[in-house]
């Protein structure tokens, strides 16, 4: 087996391929000890390793540990305010499933804020008096409301006359005599 | 010692310090991590900031199946990826003046006064020259050279075979070698 200086630099620089056999290792091994090119190559790869593991490690300015202990400690506590906010994150996270707790608790939070503005709506801006408009706005054609005495009302399409019935509830004679 | 995963469950439980314990554990591996990434010390605290507060938050998906500190090494690698983007299309116009400077003058880019970052020219040369490198075998030479991690740690850290890790290595050495063929080893 005859191995090209391309290959050898390929698969056997520094960085061996994991699946190499034994037998094409010691090829490998042998090459370079033969080939003058290779072994420069080779030399050269070795020194950029070497350089590359000689830069210090750099090291975190010192506050930067604080700061993100910092900002785990606010998140924590939001997290707990979201917790007491809104039960149903609570739940699905014991449960494990569902959607995310912050994406459960913005939907709550905007469904509390439209019922909110729903109850205002409804106490405040709500008049159970009808406008005036209202009041002289022509019926629909089909029904006319023909008020005669005694009857209650008509429409033209099935005339169904109804008489008030005057009711008379009988009162009760319950005799407790003692 | 008590051991990583320890933490993690006590923060799962709702223990906000047991997370902080592990922040204190490996801020400095992350922090060395995206300044290798990134090429600069501000970008760096950032992006480590970043990442631990994304892994704070996703804590429930950590499966105990792998090490917490791979698993923190993944979340960051995502993190520094995205300010890599970012910063390549806010920098890329200053980026490419740097060069074209470097280019017309013949001179190493580490003279040039915006590239003033770090304490020594040597390391500042290194740095620059991994800066310069594709993305991927940026990668795989800080994890293997500067976190000395295996090629089997670092194939399941970024999902491939470790003789691609191997060959990515072997190319990024080689296209450093030329940028660092003058330097001493102190
Ligand atoms: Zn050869």
């Amino acid at each position: 087996m005859s191995l090209d200086c391309k290959q050898v630099i390929e698969f056997f620089s520094l960085h061996q391929h994991p699946d190499l056999t034994n037998q094409e290792k010691f090829e490998y091994r042998r090459h370079l000890l033969e080939c003058q090119v290779c072994q420069n190559e080779y030399e050269e790869m070795l020194h950029t390793a070497a350089v590359l593991e000689s830069i210090p490690d750099p090291v975190p300015p010192p506050e930067l540990v604080e700061r993100i202990q910092t900002q785990i400690r606010q998140t924590h506590r939001r997290s707990i305010l979201n917790f007491l906010v809104n039960p149903i994150a609570r739940i699905l996270v014991a449960m494990k499933l569902g959607p995310h707790p912050t994406f459960v608790n913005y939907t709550a939070m905007l469904f509390y804020l439209m019922l909110t503005i729903f109850m205002v709506k409804l106490t405040f801006f709500n008049s159970t008096k009808p406008s005036p408009v209202e009041l002289t706005r022509p019926l629909s054609p089909e029904v006319r409301i023909v008020r005669l005495g005694d009857v209650k009302h008509a429409s033209l399409k099935t005339v169904r006359i109804e008489k008030e019935e005057s009711k008379e509830i009988p009162i009760e004679s319950t005799s407790n005599d003692f | 010692m008590i051991p990583d995963e320890i933490y993690v469950q006590k923060t799962i439980e709702g223990n906000a310090e047991a997370f902080n314990e592990l922040v204190q554990r490996h801020h400095a591996r992350i922090y060395g991590l995206a300044y290798r990434m990134l090429g600069n010390p501000d970008d760096a605290s950032d992006a480590t900031q970043e990442a631990f507060l994304e892994a704070y938050k996703s804590i429930q998906s950590f499966q105990f199946q792998s090490k917490f500190l791979t698993w923190m090494y993944r979340v960051g690698i995502n993190v520094c990826q995205q300010y890599k983007r970012k910063a390549d299309s806010r920098e890329r116009t200053l980026t490419s003046y740097a060069q074209d400077l470097q280019e017309s003058t013949g001179r190493n880019a580490n003279e040039h006064p915006d590239r003033v970052l770090l304490k020594t020219e040597r390391d500042q040369l290194v740095q620059h020259a991994i800066n310069q490198l594709p993305s991927k075998q940026r990668m795989v030479i800080t994890l293997f050279y500067m976190q000395q991690m295996k090629y089997r740690e670092i194939a399941e850290l970024l999902d491939c075979s470790e003789g691609t890790v191997a060959s990515r290595l072997n190319t990024a050495v080689k296209n450093l070698k030329s940028k660092l063929e003058g330097l001493s080893l102190h």
